[in-house]
């Protein structure tokens, strides 16, 4: 009987080990259901004072305008950029002498100023970002002056071959996955981490990256807000344009901090060279007519901008050519010589972060502005949600910046800040999305004395 | 029993050093063969490389019928893993191009299974049964495994053996788990290289990317698996030298993951790339023997199903993704030979021909879509790693003469003439490319054989190899080791020469081969770098990896260049000592544009060598210790430098001592029992993702009634 049984269960057992299981067939996800896609809670860490979407932030522009209300007045002032000096040992690429310039003159790379001559013919950072243009050109998935379809968050099936959702760009252009080990290079480095081929590979440990909530602001910071609100867009929860605004802010964050960080891991892989640059300017020139990212962004402000714009360019290209002099003069594309020159290596990257950090402040005080310029005005309630969803999370890693950042100049920068300046405007930006029309005044002219231009 | 190519560089591993060695798979069988090195992308795979090269480039056979499909990888393939180690009597490698014996991609050389036959015992006249089995436990995966097999015989008409087996493999921990402690115990502060042992870069010394060592610094993530297996064979007599045999072999393993996408250094330490299901099912029937002067005849008509279904997770991200593809394989072989004949008045010059011809089908089912984490919703991509009904003929006809000058001097030549048609449908969203292509070959053999005296041969061969472009060449977007890799379907067929100088010693006390070789691959199949904007209709994971490539065909040749030794000693009849050593150097033209003139192939392994001694204690007991070696290896190829598996700078040597023992305790039990890797010596194979294991023992027993 025993023998009978056990050779029907084996039976049994084959049977069901030979069947293949099919694929997956779609069940239309209920609201609920979604909602609890999102951040990854375990990684997400409290220490990382992320704002949280806040409910008016969440809900429609009329509570945010509550939150922010025309008592608060005060008018945010734009930019001045007058009395931008470069430092004297800048690379100038602009400027007829630029090759004649020590340490710069044995650069050969750089033959034009307006172009980044690519180590690898194979760099992927420059198209990744020049696809996502599709996001933030104007009247596109990001302009906060309408709410996107639920169907723009997420492909459906027939929408797969389309390329235009969001969902679909950030998975499918690699950049969520990015942001899942994306290391902030302003932090100090945690002990014993060091630069060989292993290092980029920190963040992407769960346990590293709720060790060192600041270093790893990818996955601690960025990659839980950019889940939850492509589920909560995808599920049609909420204000469209807020989650929009929320994932803007993490992607334009995650640009500033890669292309500093691309600036880095250049010195193991050259080619991170050309990394540094497209996740600045995608595939385009600094005087092309159609830009992405950060460039898009800036090149909107106007004048101002356009200086930025150009200050980062001279910077990219001093880290082209200090890797240019540093070994980067490989046959295989720049893959197997390190670097080795240090100290070159970090002017060339301080003056690219000086300059990406002053563009990544002006792109903040530009949304500062924004959110003031729509105070009392019941029309444009959900533009301002979106304005505040936006400084809810660039704010406050911002401010944890201004407050810790280390590596660089940046603790001699904020010992040398006028008396006050830092710890107002650290609260002001940690007010995140429920700041006010008053707090946003004063905390773009703090930070126009904390990052003049470079 | 050995491979019938007996004038090629041949080497066998027998069902008796399978037990003593306790192995965990078919290709573990293959450790100790020479001119073989078997990669290892995770621990439930393995690809056996012969003579530097392995894939499609390396034809697998079980008991005649092709296990290589349309759906074969460029670079390590995990299938000769779905070969049950448990089922199989014999492996032969026959090492060098050999298409015209064996059809397409025989580039490197040829793997072939022999299956257990059931044994016809002349003194059965009514019914007989007879049952036996094994059971294995290897500490350093923990894994426990057994396989029951009855065998019957009906009179001297009918033999049938069926057999079962199931085994779990745990994690597997590697050699060298020291970790970064102070004194007191703690972990040391300075570092986050937590561990002193591992495998580490020849560059800067770091741990290697891949795979994740858990806390114990040895314990290796995304190794476990489980796998099932089953067969059954009948062979009936039809005549007194003609059978016909009906059989299935079945192989199940669920869950394996995919060691160096588990995870994938690209992304989340949570994310992985798992086989949740790799299926291969086997079954054929044949006729085989002697039908009056028709010699070595087999026709046999085969049915493979191939399936696989894949899964991506990614917890901290918005999405995972799923694939299954699978493939049916329809085949149908003939071969036969003549008797000796001759042809000189005295007999003193004989001839013997052989031809044959096969053809075969597959039939490719293929999907992938994307889940949304934890809310279910599926999304649909247009295609998956292949287009859904897409389809491979390929096959051809072959024939061989032998002629023999008073058994010193033997004549062999031989040519076969190949055919190869892809087809794939257009799929627009993804922006498939329809392919619609056929190829025509014609490859050939000569050899000269020369026997001064009876134990000694010296061997002259001309081989040639043919592998046309198959749909994973032509069709596939996939995750590979140094990226993803982008379809290219206006690729061409690859075609081999090999050059071959050897000789064979047989004597009573020593066995001796040694041969030289020089493989001329012409088109040769290389990965090359692709940008982002390649990515056709998005390309899923292909944005997502750290870089891109596609296949292309190198203008100049590429020549793979080495040698390979194999001794075996005997002292009267209780020792028994053997050692091999290898080595193969291979070089194509840079697939980059502006690239260095010629670089190495990719993984081609470094020199190696083992070493084997076996005292028998007794009539029924033993001892033995095994050595196996690899010196470093930093000639990498363009897609080598970008492929985690590969340390930075290259893969160090390493030497492993292994010790063996055995018994039979009972009349019907027998004990096999190793101490592997004694020294705990943190190794891998170059190219693999997975380290060696480290300090552990196998055991295995074996009852029988």
């Amino acid at each position: 009987m025993l023998k009978r049984s056990s050779l029907s269960l084996l039976g049994i057992s084959l049977l069901v080990a030979a069947c293949e299981t099919p694929r997956p067939v779609n069940d239309v996800p209920s609201a609920d259901a979604v909602s609890d896609t999102g951040v990854d809670s375990s990684v997400q860490s409290d220490a990382s004072d992320v704002t949280q979407p806040t409910d008016a932030a969440m809900e429609s522009g009329a509570d945010v305008t509550d939150a922010a209300s025309p008592s608060d007045g005060g008018d945010v002032a734009d930019v001045v950029s007058s009395a931008c000096m470069p430092a004297a040992t800048d690379f100038l690429p602009r400027t007829a002498m630029a090759s004649w310039m020590t340490p710069w003159n044995g650069c050969m790379a750089v033959t034009n100023a307006n172009a980044y001559p690519y180590f690898s013919g194979s760099a992927s950072a420059p198209v990744r970002v020049a696809r996502l243009g599709a996001l933030d050109a104007p009247g596109g998935f990001f302009d906060p002056t309408r709410d996107p379809a639920p169907t723009e968050f997420v492909a459906a099936a027939a929408d797969a071959g389309a390329n235009t959702s969001a969902e679909f760009l950030f998975r499918d252009t690699g950049v969520a996955t990015r942001y899942q080990r994306r290391a902030d290079e302003h932090y100090a480095v945690p002990t014993g981490l060091v630069l060989n081929s292993t290092y980029q590979d920190f963040c992407g440990m769960a346990a590293n990256a709720m060790a060192n909530p600041d270093y790893c602001a990818g996955p601690t910071a960025l990659n839980g807000v950019l889940n939850d609100s492509l589920a909560a867009g995808m599920a049609g929860m909420g204000s469209a344009r807020v989650h929009a605004a929320r994932i803007q802010a993490t992607y334009q964050w995650w640009l500033f901090i890669s292309s500093h960080k691309e600036s880095l891991t250049c010195a193991p892989v050259s080619a991170d060279c050309d990394s540094a640059a497209g996740y600045y300017t995608g595939t385009a020139g600094r005087n092309d007519a159609t830009q992405y990212g950060l460039a898009r962004a800036l090149i909107a402000l106007g004048d101002a901008g356009r200086a930025a714009h150009d200050r980062i360019w001279d910077g990219l290209l001093a880290v082209r050519c200090w890797r240019d002099m540093d070994g980067g003069r490989t046959s295989d594309g720049g893959t197997t010589v390190p670097a080795t020159n240090e100290a070159l290596r970090e002017q060339a990257r301080m003056q690219l972060d000086a300059a990406l950090t002053r563009g990544i402040v002006m792109i903040v005080q530009a949304r500062l502005r924004a959110f003031a310029s729509t105070d009392g005005d019941v029309a444009r309630a959900a533009e301002r949600a979106a304005h505040a969803a936006w400084i809810g999370v660039v704010g406050p890693l911002l401010a944890n910046g201004i407050e810790r950042w280390s590596r660089g100049s940046w603790a001699a920068r904020r010992a040398s800040a006028p008396a006050g300046v830092v710890s107002r405007v650290v609260t002001e930006l940690r007010a995140g999305a429920s700041i006010t029309t008053t707090q946003a005044g004063r905390a773009s002219a703090d930070l126009e004395a904390l990052f003049p231009c470079p | 029993m050995q491979s019938d190519n007996a004038a090629r560089a041949v080497s066998s591993t027998t069902r008796r050093e399978m037990d003593e060695r306790v192995v965990r798979s078919a290709p573990d069988a293959l450790r100790f063969q020479p001119g073989v090195a078997v990669q290892q992308t995770a621990h439930g795979q393995a690809s056996p490389y012969v003579r530097g090269v392995t894939g499609q480039q390396v034809l697998l056979l079980f008991d005649g019928v092709r296990l290589n499909n349309g759906l074969y990888r460029q670079g390590p393939n995990q299938y000769f893993f779905t070969v049950d180690a448990g089922s199989v009597e014999q492996i032969d490698v026959e090492r060098g191009s050999a298409s015209v014996r064996y059809g397409s991609d025989a580039i490197g050389g040829v793997v072939i299974a022999r299956p257990i036959e059931p044994r016809f015992d002349p003194a059965v006249r009514t019914v007989a049964l007879r049952a036996r089995g094994f059971a294995t436990y290897t500490s350093a995966d923990q894994s426990p495994g057994a396989r029951a097999e009855v065998e019957a015989q009906f009179a001297d008409r009918v033999a049938v053996v069926a057999g079962v087996g199931y085994r779990v493999a745990h994690e597997l921990r590697g050699g060298n788990g020291d970790r970064r402690l102070l004194a007191d115990g703690t972990p040391d502060p300075t570092t986050i290289d937590r561990c002193r042992g591992g495998v580490r870069s020849l560059r800067d010394g770091s741990l290697a990317r891949t795979p994740v060592l858990e806390d114990d610094c040895a314990t290796q993530r995304g190794t476990g698996f489980r796998e099932l297996t089953f067969d059954g064979r009948i062979v009936v007599r039809v005549r007194q030298k003609l059978q016909a045999v009906a059989a299935i072999y079945g192989y199940r393993q669920f869950d394996a993951p995919r060691t160096d996408l588990c995870p994938p250094t690209w992304a989340s330490d949570r994310a992985c790339m798992r086989f949740q299901e790799q299926f291969r099912t086997l079954a054929y029937g044949s006729l085989r023997g002697e039908i009056g002067s028709l010699r070595e005849l087999a026709l046999t008509v085969s049915y493979q199903r191939a399936h696989e279904r894949r899964r991506f997770d990614n917890p901290t991200g918005f999405t995972s993704q799923g694939w299954i593809d699978s493939v049916d394989t329809l085949g149908i072989t003939a071969r036969g030979a003549t008797p000796r004949m001759s042809i000189s008045r005295y007999g003193a010059v004989g001839m013997t021909l052989r031809y044959g011809l096969d053809a075969w089908r597959d039939s490719v089912r293929s999907v992938e879509w994307a889940e949304v984490n934890r809310s279910g919703f599926v999304i649909d991509s247009p295609r998956g790693q292949y287009v859904d009904g897409s389809s491979y003929w390929y096959g051809g006809a072959f024939g061989e003469g032998e002629i023999s000058l008073r058994d010193a001097l033997v004549l062999r030549a031989g040519g076969r003439g190949a055919f190869a048609y892809a087809s794939s449908p257009y799929e627009p969203i993804s922006s498939s490319q329809s392919v619609s292509r056929g190829w025509g070959a014609f490859v050939a053999r000569a050899g000269l054989e020369w026997r001064p005296a009876p134990p000694i041969g010296v061997f002259a061969n001309i081989d040639q190899g043919f592998r046309p472009p198959n749909l994973d060449d032509l069709t596939s977007r996939q995750i590979t080791g140094p990226g993803f890799q982008i379809e290219n379907p206006e690729l061409a067929p690859e075609r081999s020469t090999t050059y071959e100088l050897g000789t064979r010693l047989r004597t009573q006390p020593v066995e001796l081969d040694a041969w030289a070789f020089a493989t001329r691959i012409d088109g040769a199949m290389v990965r090359a770098p692709r940008q982002l904007s390649d990515c056709a209709g998005g390309g899923g994971l292909c944005a997502m990896s750290s870089s891109r490539i596609a296949l292309v065909n190198v203008k100049d040749p590429a020549w793979v260049l080495g040698g390979e030794a194999a001794l075996r000693v005997r002292a009267g009849t209780r020792f028994e000592a053997a050692a091999t050593v290898s080595y193969a150097w291979g070089e194509a033209t840079s697939p980059l544009e502006a690239g260095a003139p010629r670089l190495p192939l990719s993984r081609v392994p470094p020199l190696q060598g083992t070493a084997e001694g076996r005292f028998s204690v007794s009539r029924e007991a033993y001892v033995g210790a095994a050595f196996r070696w690899a010196t470093a290896q930093d000639r990498l190829a363009y897609q080598d430098t970008l492929d985690p598996r590969i340390p930075a700078g290259g893969t160090p040597g390493y030497a492993l001592l292994d010790l063996r023992v055995g018994a039979r305790v009972s009349r019907f039990l027998r004990l096999n029992a190793v101490l592997e890797n004694v020294f705990d010596t943190a190794w891998r194979v170059h190219g693999s993702s997975v380290n060696g294991p480290g300090r552990g023992l196998l055991v295995q027993a074996a009852a029988g009634w």
